[in-house]
């Protein structure tokens, strides 16, 4: 399969750890740049990935998830010690409380949009390839059942087309016979989920899975590419961790907002946290650019 | 607030009228100027789960029934986390800092309330005036509203057996303080609690 970007074609290791340490760091740390900012590189990464989809993902599913988030926190929580004023309940609407909704709002939709990204560069046969050998069945069983949803998809398409063809699709008839189709296709597709799912045994048994000794094939190499980014990475992780074992992005919104002072130290640590978030977006700029160097080059020669 | 209580009255009779039917409980029709507890045989308590309150102690008040007056009365209120100092190793390090020095969130103060209220209705307008932050939640099985902080100190705040208490009178009531009616003079002091009462100077029971 084709990379999608610069960034798909480094190793999986360094993948899998980047994702990793971005997803641990936004899901548990409360500090609204590092928030801002991790929001910010997720969805710029996401539409240099997935262009138009991910700017119509962003506007029609994530901003109404935020807003929503945005409203629950303050109408149920009412912690803080800024009263704004007094919600019909007769609780206080507290400015702390709004503030750490705006906070878990970024939150939410930030995580999202790093698996949305997540999603588009570790395909199975990474996954597979990382963790084959740690957890084979499982790793198998993932791949397996991830496959599974596309294949579905598409095969749900071919039969609502065919019955779609012969008059018995669900846009046809009244709302009892469009149900009635509907089940129909519903029974078909749990019938061919079920005899797929024995071909695939059979097809796995003809081709000797579970035989001792057999050897995966893969073509991901280490290279002097991979090695910078790994120690950027490592360089990363332990500068954030080390913030956060001494404080230095702490942040709290109950009962009062306080956080670290914003010292040189924190701005390293920020700017840090910055760059890691930009990283696959700046690794394909440079990757483009070089590209394109080499393309006008040629051209002009 | 004031628009809710003023609609209770027209609430009233249809209960009334519908208790028959509601034979869950031998329940007699209960006028709110006749004050009686009624206890299920079964439970050994009344249908909001309070156990029989002492002899000589006001019996609770359903805060549905009572229509406010407009007769003004005065009473003592006091808020006080005192007992938190004794117990700051407990304390939410994030909390600390509210704590005040004397432990006193409101020093007793003398406040005016109107014929029916209860200790809620008298807590809620007072914090409101005096800019205390308080939160609580209306409790629909002992119909009362429970309260989980004020100052921003919470229940469990101070260790799991920490929360606030009411005492009107040097009296912890044993229901919830939108069903305790004042009278007037009464001395209502909310107390913050580190030992489920004990250190408040409840009886244990």
């Amino acid at each position: 399969m084709q990379n999608r970007d610069a960034f798909s074609s480094c190793h999986p290791v360094i993948n899998f750890l980047y994702f990793a340490l971005v997803l641990l760091v936004t899901m548990f740390c409360l500090h609204p740049i590092i928030l801002g900012l991790s929001l910010a590189g997720s969805v710029v990464y996401a539409v240099y990935l997935n262009g138009q989809r991910a700017v119509r993902f962003s506007l029609a599913f994530l901003l109404p998830m935020m807003l929503l988030t945005l409203i629950i926190n303050p109408a149920f929580n009412h912690q803080g010690i800024t009263i704004l004023t007094y919600l019909p309940t007769g609780n206080p609407l507290t400015l702390e409380s709004i503030l750490y909704g705006v906070s878990a709002a970024a939150m939410l939709a930030a995580v999202i949009s790093w698996f949305s990204c997540y999603t588009a560069v570790m395909t199975s046969d990474k996954f597979v390839y990382l963790f084959g050998r740690v957890i084979p069945a499982l790793s198998l069983v993932l791949s397996m059942t991830l496959r599974f949803v596309p294949k579905f998809k598409a095969q749900l398409h071919v039969v609502s087309e065919a019955q779609r063809c012969v008059g018995r699709d669900v846009s046809d008839g009244s709302l009892l016979r469009r149900i009635r189709n509907a089940v129909t296709i519903f029974s078909i597709m749990v019938t061919w989920a079920l005899e797929n799912a024995i071909e695939t045994a059979d097809s796995m048994k003809s081709r000797g899975y579970g035989l001792p000794g057999r050897t995966a094939f893969s073509i991901y190499r280490f290279d002097e590419r991979d090695k910078m980014i790994l120690l950027w990475l490592c360089f990363c992780g332990g500068v954030l961790g080390w913030s956060a074992l001494t404080g230095g992005v702490f942040w709290r919104y109950y009962p009062t907002i306080k956080g670290a002072p914003l010292t040189p130290m924190t701005g390293c640590i920020l700017l840090c946290w910055a760059g890691l978030c930009l990283t696959p977006v700046a690794i394909n700029v440079y990757a483009d650019r070089m590209w394109a160097g080499l393309h006008s080059k040629e051209t002009a020669t | 607030m004031v628009d809710d209580t003023k609609e209770e009255p027209a609430k009233a009779t249809p209960e009334q009228t519908a208790e028959p039917s509601a034979s869950k409980q031998p329940q007699q029709p209960r006028p709110s100027d006749q004050p009686e507890m009624v206890i299920n045989p079964e439970t050994g308590k009344d249908q909001y789960l309070t156990d029989p309150v002492p002899e000589g102690k006001p019996l609770p008040v359903e805060p549905q029934d009572v229509t406010i007056g407009t007769t003004a009365y005065s009473c003592t209120i006091s808020i006080s986390c005192a007992t938190i100092l004794d117990n700051l190793d407990l304390c939410d390090p994030e909390k600390k800092e509210l704590v005040p020095e004397d432990g006193w969130i409101l020093e007793p103060m003398t406040v005016t309330f109107y014929e029916g209220e209860s200790v809620f209705n008298v807590l809620q307008r007072t914090c409101k005036q005096q800019k205390i932050h308080m939160e609580f939640e209306d409790t629909p099985m002992y119909n009362s509203a429970y309260i989980e902080g004020i100052h921003n100190l919470y229940e469990f705040d101070v260790g799991e057996l920490s929360g606030w208490m009411y005492s009107v009178n040097d009296w912890f009531p044993n229901y919830g303080c939108s069903r305790y009616q004042l009278q007037d003079g009464d001395v209502v002091e909310w107390v913050y609690t580190c030992d489920y009462g004990a250190d408040v100077g409840r009886p244990v029971a």
